[in-house]
């Protein structure tokens, strides 16, 4: 999901750092400022990880609740949400950046058609690696018998 | 009078139970989702269907071992009750939900009928796979084929494209063959009928993951070992770049189909096979589902005039 996003037309991009808060927030399911300061931010400074929260809660992505006197910082969707909305909204400015509404669609296919070639020589290499790996293992196994006999008369 | 009104007074108790235990099972499901890693995936999938079916069963048992005898045994022949709206409207829902089903069952048949006919206009037996036949088909003027696909619910059989066959070295057109003979020995598609009679919102998702384990537990029982599992994979992997996955026509399972997301998963999951899921599952001794069985039928015949009159209350509370 990096540098995609738009959340409508009032909400920046999304940065590294907020996305690494929400990741870390996606771990751990809920987390006030220190418990991520303590744990999976231990490299940013508290006044850092609180501004970030901060800015994601306003951008609708995080919801709180006070927990004493700080807020307890929890992710309004899921990364499986996150990412459908944000596909969808990358799609929508792709078609109405056109007059014409089949060239993107064109465009997308192209690219799908593309990377799912790319995914299917990925996943045939692995196969092959697989049944290399596979075939290594037998004809060890073959060879271990004839070892016996050899290691009997050594003994011997 | 009286049979009009023990039929909408049945119907509606149907539509109350269908409705109701239809929307518990909904939101048991989108509560607690069942994680494909802790159990095998062939009993997921019957706990899937099962989860389904349950609606259907719970209503139509109810109805007919309930509500009917305790209107036939209970309410008085010689009153001529009047009926309120409420079991009208709620007996129409249920017959027209039962028209829908019936409606939706019978386009699904006559679509997979069409398609089938349609593919198989060109068609040669090829052999036999486990007793299940293998028909081979051609494209016929523009007409597009599936790869391979296991059709038919009464008498079911595996049609094989002249492409597929071509490009899928001997082992692997075995496996994909046992994947398809799979589907055909678990009756999926006459599940899928079963499926189109029992229409309810909000229930997409979990057919479609039920469709999910269909194909991941045909896969299972068409490898035996690591092998024939890469060879599957490997087979899926040369027939996703001859047809791209598309749906599958409906009451009919092709090998290769739409999303694209589950055709890798499961080429993932055959590449990552391991013995481990040829374990057996623990089989139950038919005596503990008999012993059930009669202990529930001793419990009911104790309670069962009890049980009558409470639902006849109950409806009469409904008619009124």
């Amino acid at each position: 999901m990096k540098h995609v996003f738009h959340f409508g037309a009032t909400s920046p991009q999304l940065g590294p750092l907020e996305e690494r808060l929400l990741e870390a927030l996606w771990e751990r399911g809920n987390a006030t400022v220190r418990d991520l300061v303590n744990g999976a931010c231990q490299d940013l400074a508290y006044t850092t990880v609180m501004t970030t929260l901060d800015r994601l809660f306003k951008k609708k992505l995080l919801s709180r609740e006070t927990d004493g006197r700080a807020f307890r910082y929890a992710p309004r969707f899921t990364r499986e949400e996150l990412y459908r909305q944000v596909a969808g909204e990358a799609f929508r400015q792709l078609m109405d950046a056109s007059s014409a509404s089949s060239l993107p669609l064109s465009y997308l296919v192209d690219v799908l058609t593309e990377r799912d070639e790319q995914l299917l020589n990925h996943l045939h290499q692995v196969v092959e690696a697989k049944r290399r790996e596979l075939r290594g293992g037998e004809s060890r196994r073959g060879e271990a018998p004839s070892k016996k006999p050899s290691q009997r008369q050594t003994q011997r | 009078m009286f049979a009009a009104r023990g039929i909408a007074v049945s119907l509606s108790v149907f539509v109350i139970v269908y409705c109701v235990v239809s929307l518990a099972v909904c939101l048991c499901w989108r509560a607690g989702q069942l994680h494909s890693r802790r159990y095998p995936v062939r009993r997921i999938a019957d706990l899937l269907f099962a989860m389904r079916m349950f609606p259907l069963v719970t209503a139509a048992v109810i109805t007919a071992a309930f509500t009917v005898p305790s209107f036939l045994l209970l309410e008085p022949r010689a009153i001529d009750e009047p009926m309120g709206y409420i079991p009208l409207v709620l007996g129409i829902g249920g017959a027209f939900l039962g028209i829908v089903g019936i409606a939706n069952a019978g386009i699904a048949l006559r679509s997979a009928s069409h398609h089938v006919s349609r593919w198989t206009s060109a068609a040669q037996p090829v052999e036999s796979c486990g007793a299940v036949p293998v028909i081979r088909i051609s494209p016929v003027s523009a007409i597009t084929v599936p790869a391979m696909t296991a059709a038919g619910i009464l008498r079911p059989m595996v049609l094989l494209s002249g492409a597929a066959e071509s490009l899928l070295t001997a082992n692997e057109l075995q496996t994909a063959l046992n994947h398809e003979v799979a589907h055909v020995r678990r009756r999926d598609n006459l599940k899928k009928l079963l499926l189109r009679l029992v229409a309810f919102p909000g229930m997409k998702n979990l057919e479609g993951t039920w469709l999910e384990a269909t194909e991941m537990a045909a896969d299972d029982a068409a490898v035996s070992n690591a092998c024939e599992a890469l060879d599957l994979a490997e087979a899926l992997i040369k027939l996703s770049r001859l047809t791209p996955p598309e749906p599958s026509a409906v009451l009919t399972a092709a090998l290769i189909h739409s999303p694209t997301s589950v055709m890798n998963a499961r080429i993932e999951r055959l590449i990552a096979w391991s013995d481990e899921r040829l374990v057996s599952l623990p089989r139950f001794s038919p005596r503990y589902g008999l012993g059930a069985a009669l202990a529930t039928v001793a419990a009911f015949a104790m309670t069962y005039s009890q049980l009558l009159a409470r639902v006849h209350t109950a409806t009469e509370w409904l008619v009124r």
